[in-house]
């Protein structure tokens, strides 16, 4: 047999058998660049602050609060229910299962925008779904929500029915005093949670 | 950049066609020039005489196999964005059957066909016509051969992951079944009368 052809297919066994021994590389599911790209100059991913306010007071269930700050300043304050995952630590698997989910949309919020826009980016790098940006952060929050500017005379009807809602908010959210609030709270009712009874008693036997 | 190109993007899809060609003219040249244009050649794999188709299409195969393998692993392909066909068990076979009786009776594949028919070869060129006389009746009697054409379905499925197995183990089996598969061949050709064409 031609010396050259057993030394070409010992050459290929040799290299089969490093794929055999090789451990298989896998690929996250990032997100072509030229996509984020695209994304990153369409404005839909922000969520303004009257849209959240109005949310978390509806007590939406499908959005997900993520607080990027540090925990100290969570702990300080924060948005009520929001979930503190620092930005240093947003790739650790137990925050992973939380950020890429299918059940809730995540609107992450910092102070400003830039740490939190960071989160979305690293996010959406990683091709999770469903990720926005709370828009300005809580700094635009406290402008807005909690101590709103009362609007010029001469400004628009839109203008005084924002600046009625964002007072309403601001109450509810515990902000500055509400004044002479147009929005009446409905009284709340007590709703009785009857203990269900176990229908089927341990069974024994085998 | 990481391939693949064209569904990357690296590459607009425009040139597909393009680099087709090229690879084309590049497949058609080789073929020729290792004498796959003469109808002998094929059918010396089926009387045993010759086996360098077998042994030319084994090696290109484990060697795009490698090179693809050992490509993902350094990360210059990415796998998942390879297009795999998807896989019809029924028309397999029975295509599968179909093509070894033409190439058994005609000498040519498809492919040396045409290499056959650009030299002038007139049973190269009867060929072809007879290929597309058939392509026209299976297109004409579509519907009854439908489901024979997408019978036993099985998506975009690859041997290894139907068989349970990594990648790259079933690349090491495939590898020793080709050089197994070589040396029959290299021992059958020399029991066999030598044909001269």
């Amino acid at each position: 047999m031609n010396k050259k052809y057993v030394f070409l297919a010992g050459l290929l066994i040799l290299l089969g058998i490093g794929l055999a021994v090789l451990p298989s590389r896998e690929y996250p599911d990032e997100i072509n660049p030229v996509q984020l790209l695209g994304e990153i100059k369409d404005q839909t991913r922000f969520l303004s602050t009257d849209e959240i306010a109005k949310r978390i007071i509806e007590k939406d269930p499908s959005y997900m609060y993520v607080d990027v700050r540090d925990p100290a300043e969570y702990n300080s304050f924060s948005l009520p229910g929001a979930v503190n995952v620092p930005l240093s630590q947003l790739l650790d698997s137990a925050n992973i299962v939380l950020l890429n989910q299918k059940v809730k949309s995540v609107v992450f919020f910092s102070n400003g925008d830039i740490s939190a826009e960071k989160a979305w980016l690293l996010c959406r790098r990683m091709g999770y779904k469903h990720q926005y940006v709370m828009q300005g952060g809580l700094n635009y929050w406290m402008e807005t929500i909690m101590n709103p500017p009362v609007p010029l005379a001469s400004a628009p009807g839109q203008d005084f029915d924002t600046y009625q809602f964002r007072k309403g908010a601001s109450a509810y959210f515990g902000g500055g005093p509400a004044g002479t609030s147009s929005i009446v709270n409905a009284p709340q009712q007590n709703v009785l949670v009857k203990p269900k009874k176990n229908s089927s008693p341990a069974a024994g036997g085998c | 950049m990481i391939g693949p190109l064209i569904p990357q993007g690296t590459i607009g899809s425009e040139w597909s066609n393009v680099s087709g060609l090229i690879l084309g003219m590049g497949f058609g040249y080789v073929l020729e020039s290792s004498g796959f244009s003469s109808s002998r050649k094929l059918a010396g794999v089926f009387y045993g005489y010759d086996f360098v188709v077998l042994k030319v299409f084994f090696t290109a195969a484990i060697t795009a196999m490698v090179g693809l393998l050992y490509f993902s692993y350094l990360g210059w392909v990415d796998f998942s964005m390879i297009y795999i066909n998807p896989t019809f068990v029924t028309s397999a076979i029975v295509g599968g059957v179909i093509m070894g009786l033409g190439f058994i009776m005609g000498g040519f594949c498809p492919g040396t066909s045409f290499c056959g028919a650009a030299i002038g070869k007139i049973d190269a060129m009867i060929f072809s016509l007879g290929m597309f006389v058939g392509i026209f009746l299976f297109s004409e009697a579509f519907p009854l051969f439908e489901k024979i054409y997408y019978g036993g379905p099985m998506g975009n499925s690859l041997v290894n992951e139907v068989l349970g197995m990594s990648k790259g183990v079933f690349a090491l089996i495939l590898i020793v079944v080709a050089v197994g598969a070589f040396m029959v061949a290299t021992l059958v050709e020399k029991r066999v009368k030598k044909v001269d064409y």
